[in-house]
């Protein structure tokens, strides 16, 4: 009675061994966690001539369905299984496969998803991964034909065959996140290099070059070229001799090393390589400014200190003593307004000053400077091309009246032969531009931007003998640039200069 | 004989007291605002000293130091410099010029005086 059954028994088993194989070799060749399960799942459905099936994974306590065959998608969206209900949370929660066939009642698997009529037959089995249920692989049939009792262990031998599978699938994802990381981490790590100012060479303990990154292979291309071999020489050479600073072509560079430590092992050095140029400049163009202000500081504390030790050990006439007392009390007035012009300076180009500004009329400003110039000087002639635009400005008035009064003294300077002195305002749509003509020696058109420097002089032996500080235009140019308004000049040598003071109206209102 | 001294400053007043400094005493005083002026005056009147500041208009007073120096005429004539500039290297930058004496601002007139007398191998009467 049951010889019949036999053959058919063994015939399966035997189709069931090559079917296994089928699928192991299958699941090896997907590393994927996905391409696994839906490898492993088609697979099974052909086999087992299903119509559809599912495998769900278990994450945080539930169970949702990872890859489908013939389910709806609807259902596939909603499905989200508590350990322990249901079917397949049965499944999960016990570890034991199920082979259920047609309506299900059993309170066990407290059904939370109604299980349709037309379902005849399904075979649900665990996936278990390390004695935990990772998920659950489970097969169904419609219609008339339910699985066979055999079927549920051959199932379950699947089903270890996926665990295994997912488990590498796993692995190798974890690995694969990991090396991302990693790559993610180095691409950052030479982005930030490259994009760093400062050269950056890692040498290993032979003084051979590790690591350079584009700046200071830049950096040291005049001393070695391509060469990064001779890189590594020439930095060890120099860290030998104790050396932190060297030149390389125009550069001037420093060189900050650290020991690289790795495990706590020294197994080389980083060297930061630093630009120094910019700062050697500013260094040089610090102590020139110090050296000049001391020196022009010292041209009349000279004057003054021998006058008086003269004075003080020699007898004179006393209009010669007269002469004297005035030479120094001239030269005290230019120490004063040196040091004033000094701070003010100073104050200026910090920034560290409160622009009191208030609407002024920039036209009566300029034609009340005039007559203190006017009243000591008579060699120059002060015109005023009149009218001027009577237009009002918000300005500090104390600063653009130092601007004005160095213009004119300025003006007065640079034509020892005196002449005429001609002032005009314009009114253009955003501002006012004044200009002061003189009729004095002029500047080169090389030069005409150097005005504005502080201790620049067209002339030093002019402006010496008649006691500019080599300050005055410096200020002009930050007072005009204080209020967003400029200062330029026009020339030509032995005919004389036009300066122009443009400030802007801002406050845009009629008087 | 009236010794000549050429003064040379590119300053009037700084001019103005070494002439003062040096007058009654016989001397004959040429003076310059510059280097190209020193030099002329220098070949031109061939003075017994030069006072000479370093801090001069387009050319330095360094450099007229070492004019005068490498010249036949002029490579006895002692130079004593003034300068406003008081570092170590500045002294020796005029020494290496070839200076006699380097005295640095502001200066006492009367050691400018015995300096003078001294170069110029004289008694102070």
């Amino acid at each position: 009675m049951s010889a019949t059954p036999r053959p058919i028994e063994k015939s399966r088993t035997k189709g069931q061994l090559a079917a296994l194989y089928r699928i192991s070799r299958a699941l090896n060749s997907a590393l994927e966690v996905q391409d696994v399960l839906q490898t492993m799942l088609d697979m099974v459905l052909e086999i087992f001539q299903a119509d559809a099936g599912s495998v769900m994974l278990e994450k945080d306590g539930f169970l949702t369905i990872n890859v489908s065959r013939g389910l709806d998608p609807e259902i596939i969206e909603k499905t989200r299984q508590k350990l322990g209900m249901g079917i397949a949370g049965w499944v999960a929660a016990t570890g034991e496969a199920l082979h259920l066939d047609g309506k299900v009642e059993d309170p066990r698997f407290d059904i939370v998803v109604e299980r349709g009529d037309s379902i005849a037959s399904s075979l649900s089995v665990p996936i278990s991964v390390e004695d935990h249920v990772a998920g659950v692989l489970m097969i169904r049939r419609v219609g008339e034909k339910k699985f066979e009792p055999g079927d549920l262990a051959f199932l379950v031998s699947v089903g270890d065959l996926a665990a295994v599978a997912l488990q590498k699938a796993r692995l190798f994802q974890a690995e694969r996140r990991q090396r991302r990381l990693l790559e993610f981490g180095h691409q950052k790590l030479s982005a930030t290099l490259s994009s760093m100012a400062d050269g950056v060479v890692v040498l290993d303990q032979t003084g051979q070059v590790v690591t350079t990154n584009t700046v200071a292979r830049r950096f040291m291309h005049p001393l070695c070229g391509e060469s990064l071999e001779r890189v590594g020489e020439k930095l060890s050479s120099l860290a030998q001799r104790g050396q932190t600073e060297f030149t390389s072509g125009e550069r001037m560079l420093k060189i900050v090393t650290t020991p690289l430590v790795v495990e706590g092992e020294e197994s080389g050095s980083v060297l930061l390589l630093r630009d120094e140029t910019a700062n050697r400049e500013l260094d040089r163009m610090k102590s020139e400014f110090l050296s000049m202000i001391s020196h022009e500081l010292k041209t009349p504390i000279t004057t003054i200190s021998a006058f008086l030790e003269l004075l003080l050990h020699r007898e004179f006439p006393r209009e010669r003593q007269t002469h004297f007392l005035g030479i120094c009390s001239e030269e005290t007035r230019r120490l004063q307004s040196l040091i004033d012009q000094l701070l003010h300076l100073t104050r200026l180009e910090a920034g560290k000053f409160v622009l009191e500004e208030r609407v002024l009329e920039f036209g009566k400003l300029v034609v009340d400077c005039i007559p203190a110039f006017s009243e000591t000087n008579t060699d120059h002639e002060f015109v005023v091309v009149e009218p001027f635009p009577e237009r009002s400005i918000s300005a500090d008035p104390t600063l653009v009246t130092q601007a004005v009064t160095n213009l004119f003294s300025n003006a007065v300077k640079y034509s020892p032969g005196g002449g005429k002195i001609t002032v005009s305002l314009k009114e253009l749509t955003d501002s006012l531009v004044l200009s002061v003509e003189d009729e004095g020696v002029g500047i080169e058109a090389e030069k005409l931007e150097l005005v504005f420097e502080k201790f620049y002089r067209a002339d030093n032996s002019l402006t010496r003998a008649t006691g500019g500080t080599g300050l005055g235009l410096a200020n002009v140019k930050h007072i005009a640039l204080a209020h967003g308004g400029s200062v330029w000049v026009e020339s030509t040598p032995g005919v004389g200069s036009t300066f122009f003071l443009e400030l802007p109206k801002k406050t845009g209102e009629q008087k | 004989m009236s010794k000549t001294i050429l003064l040379v400053d590119d300053e009037p007043h700084v001019l103005e007291v070494l002439r003062v400094t040096l007058e009654d005493l016989g001397f004959k005083l040429l003076e310059a605002q510059d280097g190209p002026g020193a030099l002329a005056l220098a070949k031109s009147e061939s003075p017994d000293l030069v006072v000479l500041d370093v801090m001069l208009p387009s050319m330095s007073g360094l450099e007229v130091c070492r004019t005068l120096k490498q010249s036949t005429d002029t490579v006895g004539t002692p130079v004593i410099m003034l300068t406003a500039r008081s570092g170590e290297d500045d002294a020796q930058a005029g020494y290496d010029a070839g200076a006699d004496r380097y005295l640095t601002k502001p200066f006492s007139p009367l050691t400018l005086l015995t300096e003078v007398v001294k170069l110029l191998d004289m008694e102070l009467a």
